[in-house]
């Protein structure tokens, strides 16, 4: 029930915003709010399903959708380099909305605080071992006006596991530079 | 009937839990404090500093609202031409 509602309103959010647009314009209107950026950080991952949890640096990518200041839709992708070898390697894909809590609309600050909520994905050697609706807050810090394209975030998202898997808890802290 | 947005989105965070997730979240910082006691004041100013600034975001009825503005925008057009760069995407 979760993950469909939360399909469902990430999907109308876009359906209502191009089912009045030519090509043309939805090219024009996606060029101008699409956004690549990439992080490093660090990585922690509580246990589920009886795996251990799992710890290490990782690298990440994310493609985002800017539809209104308080409001994005991205999808990323991370992998992780786990500290002890013998515990794989982690992968997570997610697709989600991004709502900025704070500061308020119009507000300027390099400190802002964001809610998601979305799909992932997540495995060791694939992402297929657990599939998951999940939700998180993300904290960030510019720095600007030195640095305005470079960013530290501290994530924390928890995952509501498919059936079959322990729900599960992922944290990261990154620099991150779009 | 009419589709009703306001209506559709109560349900949408009423049911994902809005409130279970902040409750899993206070959870989590209370192990964190737990787990490592040399960063719990840390951690405590860091809760302290997120309550204050998320006032508000788990009242289902008025995070609805919010959200429900941001969809008339988008779909209005009206949600500018150049939306702010975004910073939340980790």
């Amino acid at each position: 029930m979760k993950r469909t509602f939360i399909a469902i309103a990430l999907l109308s959010v876009l359906a209502a915003t191009f089912s009045s647009m030519a090509f043309a314009d939805a090219m024009s209107y996606l060029s101008a709010r699409t956004q690549f950026s990439g992080n490093a950080g660090y990585l922690w991952v509580t246990p589920n399903s009886g795996a251990p949890n799992w710890q290490g640096p990782d690298l990440g990518g994310a493609l985002t959708v800017s539809l209104h200041p308080q409001f994005a839709i991205y999808g990323s992708y991370d992998h992780g380099f786990p500290v002890a070898g013998s515990n794989g390697q982690f992968n997570i894909v997610r697709v989600a909305g991004s709502y900025k809590a704070w500061p308020a609309l119009g507000v300027e600050s390099s400190n802002s605080v964001f809610v998601n909520a979305g799909r992932g994905w997540f495995g060791r050697s694939n992402i297929r071992a657990v599939r998951s609706t999940d939700a998180g807050i993300v904290v960030s810090h510019l720095f600007k006006p030195e640095y305005p394209s470079m960013a530290v975030a501290l994530a924390w998202s928890h995952a509501f596991a498919d059936e079959g898997a322990g729900d599960f808890d992922f944290v990261k802290l990154c620099l991150n530079v779009h | 009937m009419a589709f009703d947005l306001l209506k559709f989105l109560t349900m949408v965070l009423g049911g994902f839990g809005i409130a279970g997730l902040e409750a899993e979240a206070q959870k989590q910082l209370e192990k964190i404090k737990a787990d490592y006691p040399d960063v719990s004041d840390q951690v405590s100013a860091l809760e302290s500093w997120l309550t204050d600034k998320l006032a508000g975001t788990t009242d289902v009825a008025k995070m609805t609202a919010t959200i429900r503005g941001i969809a008339m925008d988008i779909v209005n057009g009206t949600a500018g031409i150049d939306p702010q760069a975004w910073q939340g995407s980790v």
